[in-house]
């Protein structure tokens, strides 16, 4: 369980559930839909403000507009997670 | 695989450039060099590609950093055996002076490519000139903290107010070392007055300005290199400097963060 109070699809309500259904219809590789089907941790522990979830996410939009290959974007923030002993 | 196990020398040329790209802007962001990008335009990739490839480092460095204060679980699907982090890695030591003249006095590079620029302002000026559920005051002394484990000392410089323990050792710890994060790193923050929001603001700061000074420090020296292509190899003008930011005229060293003796975690380490 996260240190942080987060909430789920189901728990969402106003600016935060238009934030998760914003999220949702962004183009997505399976690889980054979570097992349990509901929201991805790393944006639910942004859950208690919308409007940094939404801020923040759209640089993620933004780099994924770019013309770098997915595959490169995936070793690099593969190696950035590695390297800050992170499972993320 | 190889990434995981961290064998980045068996990976393909232009993966391991990648690699070392990565590496080098996440650990020791102060020592990125043109040569290293040099690299990877070696390896075919063009000057939007690198500025993006610096974007990816940047922001990850504030995700793992938002998932290790955080506590969140790995909920990825993945073929691969879960990665191990180990909590006992020791930190590169800080340079405790300015590396080199465009990080210490140069202005603050933003991107070219219009929609990562527009979309990283808007992110950077919710996270640092909010005044709610933390202050004006609070958000520039974490982003200088964190500007300054990252060495970008234009970025110290120029947001560094007097500040509080509780979040310097939280802003210094997250900064450099996010791995041994823990619960007990939040509560004492609750315990200071900090509501949940707050914390999250406290902790997205940090992060935050983590991922811009490496971006800054990231186009920097990609920048550099393309400056000199100007000059040497495509026999064409230099592209003037850009203008200075307000107060690049301090001297940042003289600007350090207070920090009372006994913090939890020091100030400066040896220089390297």
């Amino acid at each position: 369980m996260a240190w942080l109070p987060t909430f789920s699809r189901a728990q969402a309500t106003g600016a935060l559930a238009q934030a998760y259904t914003a999220m949702d219809n962004r183009p997505m590789p399976p690889v980054y839909q979570a097992p349990h089907g509901d929201v991805p941790g790393i944006i639910q522990a942004h859950s208690l403000d919308p409007e940094l979830l939404r801020r923040t996410f759209s640089v993620s939009g933004a780099l994924a507009a770019t013309g770098l290959p997915w595959v490169d974007r995936e070793l690099l923030a593969s190696t950035t997670s590695r390297t800050n002993q992170c499972f993320y | 695989m190889a990434v995981l196990q961290g064998d980045d020398e068996s990976l393909a040329p232009r993966a391991r450039t990648l690699a070392r790209l990565a590496v080098t802007l996440t650990a020791r962001p102060w020592a990125l060099t043109a040569e290293a990008v040099a690299d990877a335009r070696r390896q075919g990739l063009d000057e939007d590609q690198i500025e993006a490839a610096i974007g990816v480092i940047s922001l990850f460095n504030y995700f793992t950093r938002v998932a290790d204060a955080t506590g969140i679980e790995f909920d990825y699907p993945t073929a691969l055996p879960a990665f191990e982090p180990d909590r006992d890695q020791v930190t590169a030591p800080r340079p405790d002076r300015p590396v080199s003249r465009s990080v210490a006095t140069g202005s603050r590079r933003r991107p070219r490519l219009e929609g990562l620029r527009a979309a990283w302002e808007s992110w950077r000026a919710y996270v640092l000139e909010s005044d709610q559920p933390i202050s004006q005051r609070e958000r520039r002394l974490l982003a200088a903290v964190a500007a300054e484990e990252t060495a970008d000392w234009a970025g110290a410089a120029a947001t560094a107010p007097d500040g509080d323990d509780h979040l310097i050792g939280f802003a210094r710890k997250l900064s450099r070392q996010p791995w041994s994060m823990g619960e007990a790193d939040l509560e004492r923050l609750r315990s200071a007055g900090y509501s949940d929001q707050a914390v999250l603001h406290v902790i997205s700061v940090v992060a935050h300005q983590n991922a811009d000074s490496r971006l800054v420090l990231g186009l920097a020296a990609a920048r550099d290199k393309s400056r000199s292509l100007c000059r040497t190899e495509r026999g064409s003008r230099p592209r003037p400097a850009d203008p200075p930011p307000p107060g690049a005229d301090r001297d940042p060293v003289s600007l350090p963060i207070p920090v009372r003796p006994g913090a939890a975690v020091p100030n400066r380490l040896p220089t390297v």
